[in-house]
Parts: C-alpha cells; sequence; structure tokens
C-alpha cells in the first residue's frame, strides 16, 4: 500500500533550504526569505477568515418595557426589538456612540377596510368644499357686478324719473 | 467559521481585530467602536463620558465600579 507523506508547502520550502551542507549565507538568506513569506502571508490570514456571522433579529418578547435589561441589547451597533407579550408596541432598542440607549416605540395600526372608507370619505369632503368655496367665490363675484350693474341702472332711472314728475307738475 | 474561531483569532491578532473592527461602520456608530475611536486618539474625556453612560444604563455606580477596577489593578492605575 503506497503511503502519502503531508504536503505543507511552507515547510517544504523551508526543508529544502535546510541543508548542512550547504553555506552559511545562503541558509541564512534562505531562512530570512522563508520568515519574509511568512510574515507577508499572516497579516493576510486573520482577515480573511474573521467573517462576520449572519444575524437573525436579535430581541426577545417581554411582558414589560421594565423587563429589559442593557445586557440584552447587542453591542455591536445593532438593532433589538422586543415585543410586548399583549402585542400592544414594540420597542427597538440600540446603543449610541455616547454609550446611551436609544429606543424607538413601534405601535400597532390596524388598517381596517371602514378606516379606508372613511379616509376616502374624508378626501371627497375636502375636495368638494374646495371646489364649492371656488364656486361661491365665483357666484358672489357675479352677484357684486349685477348689484352693482342694478344700483348704475336705476340711478339715472330715478333722475329720469323725477325729471318726467316734474314735467308733468309743470305742464298741469 | 464560528464564532469561537473568532476568539481565538482575537487573541491571536489583536491589532487586525481592531482594524477590521474599525471598517465596520456598524460597530463603530456603538458606543465600542467610538470607545476604540477616542482611544485611538487619546481622547480621555470622550472616553470617560461613554463609560459614565453605560454604567447610568446598566444600573451601575461610575465611581463604585471605577474604584472596584483600580483595587483589582492593586494601584495600577495611571494618576488622573
Amino acid at each position: 500500500m503506497q503511503t502519502y507523506q503531508p504536503y505543507y508547502p511552507q515547510m517544504n520550502n523551508y526543508n529544502q533550504q535546510y541543508n548542512p551542507q550547504q553555506p552559511y549565507m545562503e541558509r541564512l538568506a534562505g531562512l530570512q526569505q522563508f520568515q519574509q513569506s511568512l510574515q507577508a502571508q499572516q497579516p493576510q490570514q486573520p482577515q480573511q477568515q474573521f467573517q462576520q456571522m449572519p444575524m437573525g433579529i436579535s430581541g426577545r418578547v417581554v411582558p414589560n418595557a421594565e423587563a429589559i435589561a442593557a445586557n440584552d441589547v447587542p453591542m455591536d451597533g445593532s438593532v433589538a426589538f422586543f415585543p410586548m407579550q399583549d402585542m400592544s408596541q414594540i420597542l427597538a432598542k440600540s446603543w449610541n456612540a455616547d454609550g446611551t440607549i436609544k429606543t424607538v416605540i413601534y405601535k400597532p395600526f390596524v388598517e381596517t377596510p371602514s378606516n379606508l372608507s372613511t379616509t376616502n370619505e374624508k378626501l371627497n369632503v375636502g375636495l368638494s368644499d374646495d371646489v364649492t368655496q371656488a364656486f361661491m367665490q365665483r357666484f358672489d363675484d357675479i352677484a357684486d357686478r349685477i348689484s352693482r350693474l342694478e344700483q348704475s341702472m336705476t340711478k339715472p332711472m330715478t333722475k329720469t324719473s323725477t325729471s318726467k314728475t316734474k314735467k308733468e307738475a309743470g305742464e298741469a | 467559521m464560528n464564532p469561537l474561531m473568532n476568539i481565538i483569532q482575537a487573541f491571536q491578532n489583536p491589532q487586525a481585530v481592531i482594524q477590521n473592527m474599525m471598517q465596520n461602520q456598524q460597530i463603530m456608530n456603538s458606543p465600542l467602536g467610538n470607545a476604540v475611536n477616542a482611544a485611538s486618539k487619546g481622547d480621555q474625556k470622550t472616553l470617560e463620558e461613554i463609560a459614565r453612560n453605560m454604567c447610568k444604563e446598566k444600573g451601575i455606580n461610575p465611581d463604585d465600579a471605577f474604584n472596584q477596577v483600580k483595587q483589582m489593578m492593586n494601584g495600577n492605575m495611571p494618576k488622573q
């Protein structure tokens, strides 16, 4: 049965260069080269392997807001969600950069069809109000003009009528 | 990779971990990132403010905590 030797490229390189028969300077140069190659590889290795774990939503269901401890909020800057047991609200808590905890409260809004229709009706009323206001203004303008016309028409008529009565009185 | 490996690597090469942390905007907006940033600049006032705020949030008296740390260090703390 054939046996396989483990393959270590770095060690293999090192073994090739470590030969007691070699002159000292050559071996030293080889060792330095090997050390440099190790140093060049070392800083890159952790950066490639240090990966962020894909995280889910952090938090838990709580009976009240007082049940949330500061330790329940993650220190990595992510937001933790704490729904109330009765679903009356959801608290979103995260650490601020200054060391305080920021809390955002989400309260339920149940959208029912009746709510939708009332909002639509409100919109319609708002629109019709605007339209009627515009119409009424127009009507008022027209009414003003008519009244002014009437006034201008009635004034000469009264004058003429008085002059006519005067004439009639003179003739008599 | 599991979190345990991340912790082991943090002990092996803390500088790389901090560099990696400083590239993450979310962590840098957290008190931990802000503290690292302040420490790298030597901003003691900001560091103290962060520590005091965090103590307050966790229900700890910051002066008591400071004295406890001082006792743990056996008086090897820098003079204020």
